[in-house]
């Protein structure tokens, strides 16, 4: 009867291994020679190289909102940031089967939104991304109708408008610098990236994105100070 | 430090970039210098102010529409892809399908070209034909062309056959022993010693198609062809057909033609019979005796060495008028003594 048990307990300890490894394989079977991945994408990121398009998904609820931000405070236009988002996510699905893993997959899918941003500012007409905009004529650009998503909900209505207002017009004043001021600006003070996944996403070296940040900031402030007056 | 260099470090101060020292610097630096220190106050609010930003909520129909265009995506490149094939695929499909093609080709060329003894015994046997109405150039280039080995060519099989049919009809009476004298190793000189030859009746064999004894008078050309074609290739054709059935080779016919010596006797029936015996004196095999319009024809096949014994035997029971070298390399020849009579005898 011992006997019996014994051998049973073995059965199931070797069917609970043979579970795991036949879980763990899937999320180690991406790409040949590249580290495995650490973030909690990898295992979704696994079954789209399999095949299984239903994976994506969870991919693209996951990481929409970020996206949307970023391809939203670099172009400032709430339509074109929902084309871009769609636009990006199309292309990592196309080319997930060549992503590496050598970094996390939220850096390269967030690195592809905003080089579809840097894109669509470049083929853009111009006249809504580069002429300068007047602080006070934007309301034909159908942006109020945007759901912020404010820091507290119990905020007074007024405030809210006052909030508001300041945002649209912080907003305009990203619109009004540079590219490369805007996506470096926009990815480290407003999202938040850290260096080296901005040195990732950008594919460029840490001194760049340092002094680009910098003369980003010099310039922000400067527009900053024109549309407030004082800061302080 | 000035304060332009000042200005300069206050965002790697901000990020905590800047040694200790430096960092001490230009606090104390800041708290000298108004104008520093406002625009360090200037550089924190506008980070603030930025990092102050609220999210902007997605449309929510947007994961709906990333996932809807990913699936239709999917479902043309399934299509697509059943029809046009990546070309790591495709490529190496192609090439074995043209690898395929070339094997296919050549084993259909080969395996319905015509075996060489077939064209010959197809043609109508050009040495007839061509003599008995042909000027002699061109019996002579089709005695050449008879003469090469067939290739495998069924073009140029049927042009022969065209150029056959194509021979000028009329009765030019020419002595069959020309023609009898052509398959092979014929020479003009033994044509010439033919045509002063009496007549030695010839018929087409009906498997060899040369030209061999003949019981009836000679006819016109079409006539001859189209004998050649309901006698000769027709039955050739029903013998091989069946053979071809039965899953057994056709037998090989010879290609070789009789040393023939002619005689000529007052009494060819006796010298005919001592030509048969001495044929099978010399360990003659197939001596058989036919005759016909007046000559008598001893055939058989003997060993080649015992050929000159034979051509000196015959000389003593009979005047030889003429030895035709025939051919032949095999272990037995073919000969033949044809005896004629004497038209001077009684």
């Amino acid at each position: 009867m011992i006997h019996i048990l014994t051998i049973g307990n073995w059965i199931t300890r070797l069917l609970m291994q043979e579970g795991t490894k036949s879980a763990g394989g899937l999320s180690n079977s991406e790409g040949k020679g590249s580290r495995p991945l650490a973030d909690e994408d990898s295992q979704y990121v696994a079954l789209c190289i399999q095949g299984e398009p239903q994976a994506f998904e969870v991919l693209v609820r996951r990481h929409q909102k970020k996206m949307f931000n970023i391809a939203y405070r670099m172009t400032g236009n709430y339509d074109d940031a929902a084309d871009i988002v769609q636009e990006s996510f199309l292309s990592a699905y196309k080319a997930i089967k060549n992503f590496r893993g050598e970094a996390k997959f939220s850096t390269w899918l967030y690195g592809i939104v905003v080089n579809h941003s840097r894109n669509r500012i470049r083929h853009a007409s111009g006249k809504a991304y580069h002429e300068p905009v007047s602080l006070d004529a934007d309301r034909a650009t159908g942006n109020e109708s945007r759901p912020i998503d404010p820091a507290s909900g119990e905020m007074p209505a007024i405030d809210l408008l006052v909030r508001k207002e300041m945002q649209e017009k912080v907003q305009q004043c990203i619109n009004r610098l540079e590219k490369d001021h805007r996506e470096i600006l926009v990815l480290r003070d407003i999202q938040g990236f850290s260096y080296e996944e901005i040195t990732e996403m950008l594919g460029l070296p840490d001194g760049t994105v340092k002094s680009r940040l910098s003369r980003a900031r010099s310039a922000i402030k400067e527009s900053l100070k024109k549309v407030f007056g004082d800061l302080q | 430090m000035k304060c332009s260099e000042i200005e300069e470090r206050l965002d790697a101060y901000l990020e905590n970039f800047l040694q200790s020292e430096e960092r001490a610097a230009i606090e104390e630096h800041c708290a000298q210098c108004s104008r520093c220190r406002s625009a360090l106050e200037d550089l924190k609010r506008t980070k603030e102010v930025l990092g102050k930003l609220d999210e902007v909520e997605p449309p929510a129909w947007l994961a709906e529409k990333v996932m809807a265009r990913i699936t239709a995506k999917e479902k043309s490149k399934g299509w697509l892809q059943r029809f046009f094939l990546p070309l790591h695929v495709k490529v190496p499909v192609q090439a074995l399908a043209m690898a395929l093609v070339v094997v296919i080709s050549v084993y259909l060329y080969r395996s319905t070209a015509p075996e060489p003894g077939d064209l010959a015994r197809l043609q109508p046997p050009p040495p007839v034909a061509g003599s008995l109405n042909a000027p002699a150039k061109k019996d002579v280039d089709t005695k050449k062309r008879f003469e090469q080995p067939p290739r495998p060519d069924t073009q140029r099989a049927e042009k022969k056959k065209a150029q056959a049919s194509k021979v000028p009809a009329g009765p030019v009476p020419v002595p069959v022993q020309k023609a009898a004298a052509v398959p092979k190793g014929g020479t003009r000189a033994d044509e010439a010693d033919a045509s002063r030859m009496p007549p030695v009746p010839l018929k087409k064999d009906a498997i060899s198609g040369y030209a061999m004894t003949q019981d009836a008078p000679p006819v016109a050309a079409p006539e001859k062809a189209e004998r050649f074609k309901t006698r000769g290739a027709a039955p050739m054709a029903a013998r091989e057909e069946k053979a071809a059935e039965c899953n057994i080779a056709a037998p090989e016919i010879p290609r070789e033609t009789p040393l023939q010596i002619i005689v000529t006797s007052a009494d060819p029936s006796d010298v005919a019979r001592k030509a048969r015996g001495i044929m099978m004196s010399l360990s003659g095999k197939e001596v058989r005796e036919r005759t016909g319009n007046g000559s008598i024809i001893i055939s058989g096949l003997i060993d080649p060495k015992r050929v000159s014994e034979l051509k000196s035997r015959v000389a003593g029971i009979a005047m030889v008028d003429e030895v035709r070298t025939g051919s032949g390399e095999g272990p037995l020849r073919p000969v033949e003594v044809i005896v004629l009579k004497d038209p001077a005898g009684p």
